[in-house]
């Protein structure tokens, strides 16, 4: 909304320096966006917030100055005139347009508007067309009324018809432009076509001429949602849509349509030959009572005012005001539907007394009823602190996907959820899957020359049955950048499960194990369940070439890991007891075997090694893989380190020896290895 | 024979400054201290010399030695530093770094802000971000016609609402259903955080996303105040912002809050927006009508609720100009922080 100050000196004397009201509408919630001069004028642009549609015309911006001043307003006086004569208005669309109010002005003189009014209208950035046009537009910033004057001669049938458009119906508008219309848009017709869209508008040949002698001059009421729709619709707004979407005072519709009939006769001559004031749906309320006592004020902002000047303020802003010994009765003004209850009316007296002139205080958080368990927001954040000291970098990526994005990753699933209203087909569906746009993020910096990544991103997967926090981890590349290395590494399988296996440890998620398995966006045999207590909660391998092809990824092997976070949270283990760290003795024993991978996992080997060590096997690492020559065809080298202690005592060489021997034929017998 | 004993101290000092190698300090400690040495000279000619110069000799000869070994041993030292060893290793080399890696920015921003706010007692509540038209329009108080709800501001899923038929499930537009949410669950008091990411169509550019993150806070108690407010948004401007952030609370609108205001910020962290007011978050007073819709009885409490936008506070923070940066996720931007 634009003010000019030298329109707003015709409304009241204020007596402050552009600066100075600049400053002063801000604070009051009406903010000056921007400053420009325009001749001998200055015009701010204000950012009106929605709730305030009284304050987009000079009128309305008066009056608050005029409260933040405490200085009087000057109204212009407004004729009244009531319906004559007999003029054909009917209203097909009750619900879209409630009240239309026709004026018939005969014989007048269309000619230029006088220019100490024009200058006015120039500095709102509308064009000067001639009187009767420019008095509409005069009115449409004065009072916030729309108006549209029609040339009665070229209304067919002489008369007004509102109604819904019909399929397909065409009208040019003022700025000469064809527009095809739907039954979505409300239109004025004549008898005939379409004569204006309604309250956004008039349509070109209809418009007042230097010839016209007789006009129809509108001021109506119509729905907001219909008149923003249309508007979207059309890619089309103006100054009277602007403000008809924000809502017009019932009230208004008849002193806009009295203030142009007086302006008309006034600077066009001519008489007013009919008028009809149609009311199709009685939409004015009426003002009911809010009262608000100053315990009400200390108890909402903390700090009393003043009983008087509480009241000299909200009659300023046009409320009739009962004051009492502790309280006001306040009746709003017509044009102020915002103020229903008494929080309202605190905030009228907050913003206009300046919130930076409140006290300030700090709360009492006392107690928080909210439980300060904050498990599963801790393990997220553990997990990603975890993966950062892990060395990876976090990323966030869009929680949209295309379809053709997830048949990229062969992803199969739940048909994912679909919006309604994607900005483009990229991000139609809702990510049953981080896949296709981490890659996304790979491939990108690939392009780049960023080969060697460690990514991850703690995000969520939206599937019909929830969302769920997912753990989604890329790696690409050298293992490392030390230089002490002749020979850099390539990452593998075994670095991102070791990730993953060392956070989750440290997260105390206690039955995570993983099993081989097929899916369809990983290679074959690098690609493995990821499975908490039995339950599956993700998958992890290598993405196959068929899919990094997909993304123009060639040549770099790429590791990636889902993991449902909801799943890892709920299997975390109490913490465990302090375990004492001097005990008996611990004796270490390796095992070289040589093991047909595909008739047995290590995980078998090492369940069958705890079920035959009597208890007193600790642990078992795997030390070493060789897949040489040395090893008979079909085998790999496996060397695991056993290591055994007693809780109760000291172990003998002898008794080690035996049970070693003992767990190396149990699986020399079950499962085929051979010693080497 | 007489000794000009000060000489003979400058003559050591000169001497051992002067011996680049050990070898060089070695014939320097010789020359002073050896068995042939100036000392052992100094105390051979003691029984030849008057009682008093015996005194003064003597003193003499001790104070020379003291000083020469205590040179010596500095100076052995030093060129010990300096020399190289065939073993010894350039340790201006860099270290071989594991290569520790990154929070992204957006998440430090949300994790700093949230700090700030647990510090003084808030707890992080989250809520989902497909939302019912009852947790993100009609429980704040948003009315039916109200633009926002319109599919040009609001995405709209092709998920029916279970509770409502006919109704579609939505992306939250805003983190301020998360408001109701808890309010649902918990009687006051209260004091809650709420981070996330919320969704509105808004052509992509430098300034625009439809996906953005968002900081909300809620704080309800019998008693709470605007004064509380401005307090506590204060409290957390300066501990964020630094010191000597100057702000203003403009009054606003929001349809959840009554009354509401915006807070705008000066500071000289903003790289060239000095004197400029830079908007920073939204807040209020909670609506009673957001308080119905918890179903709390009418009165009772009061209550204000903030929020903020985590990208336009790391764009202004970091003088970063394009919110596309962050989720374009290149490698040099995610290390920079």
């Amino acid at each position: 909304m634009k003010l000019s100050i030298n329109w707003l000196n015709q409304y009241i004397d204020h007596n402050l320096t552009p600066e100075e009201l600049s400053h002063k509408l801000t604070m009051a919630g009406l903010e000056v966006e921007s400053v420009s001069q325009f001749g001998t004028d200055t015009v701010f642009e204000i950012e009106v917030t929605p709730n305030r549609p009284d304050a987009l015309n000079m009128l309305g911006l008066a009056r608050e100055v005029s409260a933040i001043t405490d200085k009087d307003l000057k109204q212009p006086a407004v004729g009244e005139y009531e319906d004559v004569g007999n003029f054909d208005v009917s209203i097909e669309d009750k619900d879209a347009c409630s009240r239309y109010i026709a004026t018939v002005i005969e014989n007048v003189s269309v000619k230029p508007f006088p220019s100490d009014k024009s200058i006015f209208l120039q500095a709102f950035g509308a064009k000067p067309i001639s009187n009767i046009v420019d008095i509409t537009n005069f009115v449409l910033f004065e009072f916030g009324q729309p108006l549209h004057a029609f040339d009665l001669d070229k209304l067919e049938g002489g008369k007004i018809i509102v109604r819904r458009a019909k399929k397909g119906e065409k009208i040019i508008t003022l700025d000469d432009v064809e527009r095809t219309l739907d039954e979505s848009i409300l239109v004025i017709a004549d008898a005939r076509k379409p004569v204006a869209i309604a309250g956004i508008m008039g349509g070109r040949d209809t418009g007042v001429t230097a010839s016209t002698k007789r006009i129809v001059l509108e001021s109506a009421h119509f729905d907001l949602g219909v008149i923003r729709r249309a508007s979207r619709k059309l890619a089309l707004t103006s100054d009277a849509c602007y403000r008809f979407e924000r809502g017009v005072a019932w009230k208004t519709i008849e002193i806009g349509s009295n203030r142009a009939t007086d302006l008309i006769l006034e600077l066009a001559g001519g008489s007013v030959a009919a008028r009809k004031d149609l009311v199709a749906k009685e939409l004015s309320r009426a003002r009911h009572e809010v009262v608000v006592s100053m315990a009400d004020i200390q108890k909402l902002l903390g700090a009393p005012l003043e009983l008087a000047r509480c009241e000299k303020i909200l009659k300023r802003l046009g409320c009739i005001v009962a004051a009492g010994a502790n309280t006001l009765t306040v009746v709003p003004p017509h044009f102020r539907n915002d103020i229903k209850i008494k929080e309202d009316l605190i905030e009228e007296l907050a913003r206009m007394v300046g919130f930076d002139n409140l006290p300030m205080s700090l709360p009492q958080v006392s107690a928080n009823n909210i439980s300060v368990n904050q498990d599963k927001e801790n393990f997220n954040r553990r997990v990603a602190e975890l993966f950062i000291a892990e060395g990876a970098n976090e990323i966030v990526t869009y929680a949209m996907v295309s379809a053709p994005a997830l048949d990229r990753v062969n992803f199969e699933g739940e048909k994912p959820i679909r919006m309604q209203n994607p900005m483009s087909a990229e991000q139609e569906l809702m990510r049953p899957t981080g896949l296709a746009n981490v890659l996304a993020v790979a491939a990108s910096n690939f392009n780049r020359g960023a080969r060697d990544l460690k990514l991850f991103e703690v995000g969520k997967r939206y599937l019909r049955t929830g969302e769920r926090w997912t753990l989604d981890v890329l790696f690409s590349g050298k293992k490392d950048s030390d230089w002490r290395r002749t020979k850099k590494d390539l990452v593998d399988f075994y670095d991102i499960k070791g990730d993953v296996e060392e956070v989750f440890s440290r997260l105390r998620v206690r039955s995570l194990s993983f099993e081989a398995a097929a899916h369809k966006a990983y290679e074959p045999g690098q690609c493995a369940r990821v499975l908490v207590g039995g339950q599956e909660a993700g998958f992890i391998g290598k993405i196959s070439d068929e899919v990094l092809a997909r993304f123009e990824i060639k040549k770099t092997a790429v590791f990636f890991a889902e993991i449902d976070l909801e799943i890892l949270s709920g299997a975390v283990a109490p913490r465990e007891k302090f375990m004492e760290l001097d005990g008996f003795p611990v004796i270490v024993r390796d095992l070289s075997l040589a093991v047909n991978p595909a008739a047995v996992t290590f995980e078998q080997m090492k369940a069958m090694a705890f079920d035959n060590s009597k208890g007193l096997l600790k642990k078992i690492d795997f030390v070493e893989l060789y897949t040489g020559e040395k090893v008979e065809k079909g085998c790999k080298g496996y060397v695991f380190s056993l290591t055994y202690q007693s809780k109760e005592r000291t172990l003998t060489d002898e008794e080690v020896n035996a049970l070693n021997e003992e767990i190396a034929a149990k699986f020399i017998e079950k499962f085929g290895v051979k010693r080497r | 024979m007489s000794w000009d004993i000060e000489k003979i101290k400058a003559d050591v000092a000169a001497d051992v400054a002067s011996a680049s190698s050990l070898d060089a300090l070695e014939s320097v400690r010789l020359k002073y201290l050896g068995k042939k040495g100036l000392v052992q000279e100094m105390y051979g000619g003691l029984s030849e010399a008057s009682a008093d110069e015996k005194k003064l000799i003597g003193k003499g000869a001790n104070d020379i030695k003291t000083l020469a070994e205590g040179l010596i041993a500095d100076r052995k030292i030093a060129i010990s530093a300096q020399s190289k060893r065939a073993d010894a290793i350039d340790v201006t080399i860099p270290g071989a770094q594991r290569g520790v890696g990154t929070q992204h920015l957006i998440n430090q921003t949300v994790i700093e802000i949230c700090d700030v706010f647990e510090r003084m007692g808030f707890v992080i509540q989250r809520g989902p971000e497909i939302e019912t038209e009852f947790h993100n329009f009609s429980a704040l108080n948003i009315p039916l016609d109200h633009p926002s709800r319109d599919s040009f501001d609001t995405f709209y899923l092709d998920q029916e609402d279970p509770q409502v038929k006919g109704h579609y499930l939505l992306l939250r537009s805003h983190t301020s259903p998360g408001q109701i949410r808890v309010m649902k669950q918990h009687k006051p008091p209260m004091a809650v955080i709420i981070p996330g990411k919320v969704y509105r169509p808004d052509a992509v550019d430098a300034s625009h996303s439809f996906m953005f993150h968002q900081i909300e806070g809620l704080l309800v108690d019998k008693n709470v105040t605007f004064a509380d407010l401005k307090g506590l948004l204060t409290a957390f401007c300066k501990k964020y912002f630094g010191d000597d952030v100057t702000m203003r609370f403009r009054p606003h609108f929001f349809p959840f809050t009554e009354p509401s205001a915006e807070v705008d910020i000066q500071s000289n962290i903003f790289k060239g927006r000095a004197g400029k007011w830079l908007e920073i978050l939204g807040c209020g007073m909670v609506h009673p009508k957001v308080f119905e819709a918890a179903g709390y009885p009418a009165g009772e409490y009061t209550g204000f609720a903030f929020g903020m936008g985590v990208e336009r506070i790391a764009m202004l923070k970091h003088g970063i100009g394009d919110i596309r940066t962050f989720v374009e996720n290149d490698i040099r931007f995610l290390r920079q922080y």
